[in-house]
């Protein structure tokens, strides 16, 4: 059974204005019906640009945003109907990591009290000293020393920070984390010390990891399966391997050819992808893509293409190949 | 004959005649040369060297990329090149940048300002900040023909449309009149390479230019300014901390560490057989895409603090192959086999 199951999941904004003569303008579709599925102990991936509503489903998924329609499953509950304490033992369960690690640490606690708050939280019958040897225990596990244990987040470097944000994460012991551009705001040389963390940590803990990222060299190197997302749409969804080596979808193709590669003299047969990434609010007419497709034809502004099979376990939307 | 004859003939100042003959040539053939450039930050709680002997040159035409950590010097090397250094704690404390043969550091300010936008154009990180939200792209643009001594609207107008044309802005001749809020990021990017190259400078920095850009878009507009390059034929600082930036557009690379470059070399020989450990490092560190391996390879601790960098050599406290010396000296920096040169003790070893 997969850990985190979504069905037809779908996030519209209504987008409206002025106070008292209020006038709705329309929907912004943020998420626009995607299924997808995350097996226990995998790192799923959702790669996309800005505005392909990767965020916004994670935020979902963390019961931050409301879904508009469609669901949501963890463990095969769904999490939309959830009561007050369900949505407690939830949060134990799914925890997540900031993009910015820097700006999710309060700058007036000490890393301490940042480390230890969620077992403050959600196992408030433990003692202070149990709570202060676990959170010690946490620090060292990602790697800091303990006399990091009374400093204020201002007193680490961006690397040191994201793995205090990484214990905070794992302190409770979730199933599920959720990382969001985890290493995008970092060095090179502390990215992959990060990456390495966090793989150590998974394979200890035997975690579930729904990373969203928009370099694609680093979910290659992460994730098991991918799913690549455009203006609210799964375009392309498989296992990573696959679709690395066989991308099928031309936006697909397009964004792995877009990627620098430290390579030299690397030639780019494809040329670059033409215009910008449409309005959400009046997404373009049958596949979102087609107005930047190289491979356009005319039904592909007719019909939306569904997501499809292609290969077991690798799914396409677009009927062109 | 006489004292030019014998000048001439000694076998004994072959050696010097060659140097000598080299050290014309190459100011001559170079556009830009920076030697021994020394820019220190006098703060409260003592002096940053944030760049700290940098020594490079670029030639006519030529795309040269500034790679590094965030801290390492990089973006305060390019600021230096245009005397943009904020004041006051920050001041170009040493060394020269000869720019077309003249010491940019001796120059008076009025003298500097006339060169900003005419020999030297900088496009910088966030476009967003560097377009003023209350005027429009045409006035902004239009800018740098004015300064050119143009007077007519008539004429300046043609000249942003024609520019902007070049940058591929569709439909431009709408677009004057729109507020930088109504462009995209990669549209705003666009406007601020055509404020750029307005005026046909001869060496073009940009610093970290696509950093808050998509990839799709990031691609755009890096094959744009290689284009643009090509048709002008300007050269190209890009300073970046994506190696695969610099690998796709530049033709050599000068990587930073903690305010001195270790290593300089053209972008085939250092990505294929990097000389200095950190380049080295970095190259095993960077995932990448289409090889999938189990663990990345990781550099231990984190970049020094400028405030107290870690004597010799600032990377030895993270070097796999450190020794005794390098606690002690800083390294001088040698050449490479394969061309450029890099600053490390186990390559002045291997000399010796």
């Amino acid at each position: 059974m997969p850990l985190l199951e979504g069905q037809n999941v779908t996030k519209y904004f209504p987008i409206s204005m002025g106070g008292l003569l209020h006038k709705h303008y329309g929907m912004l579709k943020a998420v626009d019906g995607i299924t997808f599925s995350v097996n226990p102990g995998t790192c799923f991936g959702i790669a996309g640009e800005s505005g392909s509503g990767k965020t916004t489903l994670a935020k979902m998924v963390l019961l931050l945003e409301k879904v508009t329609s469609g669901s949501i499953f963890f463990e095969g509950r769904e999490i939309k109907g959830f009561s007050n304490k369900e949505r407690m033992w939830y949060r134990t369960r799914v925890q997540t990591i900031f993009q910015d690690a820097a700006s999710s640490l309060n700058p007036r606690m000490r890393i301490k009290d940042i480390i230890s708050e969620p077992l403050v939280v959600h196992r408030k019958s433990m003692s202070k000293q149990e709570t202060l040897a676990r959170a010690e225990e946490m620090l060292r596990l990602v790697g800091l020393r303990s006399d990091h244990m009374n400093m204020f987040p201002h007193e680490l470097s961006g690397g040191q920070k994201q793995r205090v944000a990484t214990a905070r994460a794992i302190i409770l012991e979730p199933t599920l984390v959720i990382l969001d551009e985890p290493v995008s705001s970092l060095d090179v040389s502390i990215r992959a010390q990060i990456l390495n963390l966090l793989s150590d940590i998974q394979e200890r803990q035997g975690l579930t990891y729904l990373m969203i990222a928009h370099d694609l060299a680093t979910m290659h190197h992460v994730t098991n399966s991918i799913a690549v997302m455009y203006l609210g749409k799964i375009m392309e969804m498989g296992d990573t391997e696959t679709v690395f080596s066989h991308p099928l979808h031309p936006y697909t193709k397009a964004l792995f050819e877009a990627v620098p590669r430290p390579e030299p003299g690397r030639v780019k047969n494809v040329p670059a992808l033409i215009g910008e990434i449409g309005n959400p609010l009046n997404p373009p007419s049958g596949c979102r893509f087609h107005p930047r497709c190289d491979q356009t034809a005319s039904d592909c502004r007719g019909e939306e293409p569904r997501l499809r099979e292609v290969t077991p376990g690798h799914q396409v939307a677009c009927d062109r190949v | 004959m006489g004292f030019g004859y014998w000048l001439f003939k000694n076998p004994a100042l072959a050696g010097l005649k060659s140097s000598i003959f080299m050290a014309i040539h190459m100011t001559q053939e170079c556009l830009l040369s920076v030697e021994n450039l020394k820019t220190y930050f006098f703060t409260r709680s003592g002096v940053v060297k944030a760049v700290d002997g940098v020594t490079f040159s670029v030639h006519p035409g030529e795309a040269l990329g500034i790679a590094g950590e965030s801290g390492s010097g990089k973006s305060i090397t390019c600021l230096s090149l245009v005397r943009l250094v904020p004041q006051p704690a920050g001041r170009i404390v040493g060394g020269k940048i000869l720019f077309q043969g003249e010491d940019l550091l001796t120059k008076k300010e009025d003298e500097i300002r006339e060169l900003r936008g005419k020999s030297i154009a900088m496009i910088l990180q966030d476009p967003l900040t560097s377009l003023n939200p209350v005027y429009t792209i045409g006035n902004q643009v239009g800018e740098a023909f004015k300064l050119n001594g143009d007077k007519k609207w008539k004429t300046i107008r043609q000249k942003v449309i024609d520019i902007l044309n070049q940058v591929k802005i569709p439909s431009a001749e709408q677009r004057l009149k729109d507020y930088p809020f109504q462009f995209s990021g990669g549209m705003r990017q666009r406007v601020l390479a055509a404020t750029g190259i307005a005026r046909k400078p001869k060496l073009l920095i940009a610093d970290e230019p696509t950093t808050s850009l998509d990839v799709t878009i990031q691609d755009q507009f890096l094959r744009l300014l290689k284009e643009l390059q090509q048709q002008t034929q300007m050269s190209l600082i890009l300073v970046t901390h994506d190696l695969g930036i610099v690998a796709e557009t530049c033709d050599r690379v000068a990587v930073m560490y903690a305010g001195k470059i270790v290593e300089i070399g053209s972008v085939e020989r250092v990505y294929k057989a990097p000389a200095h450990p950190y380049t080295n490092a970095l190259m095993k560190a960077l995932p990448k895409m289409g090889r999938k391996s189990k663990r990345l390879y990781q550099i231990e601790g984190e970049p020094p603090n400028l405030h107290d960098l870690p004597s010799g050599c600032s990377f030895h406290p993270r070097c796999p192959t450190v020794m005794d010396i390098c606690r002690e000296a800083y390294p001088p920096s040698v050449p490479v086999t394969g061309g450029g040169d890099a600053a490390c003790w186990l390559l002045e070893k291997g000399r010796s």
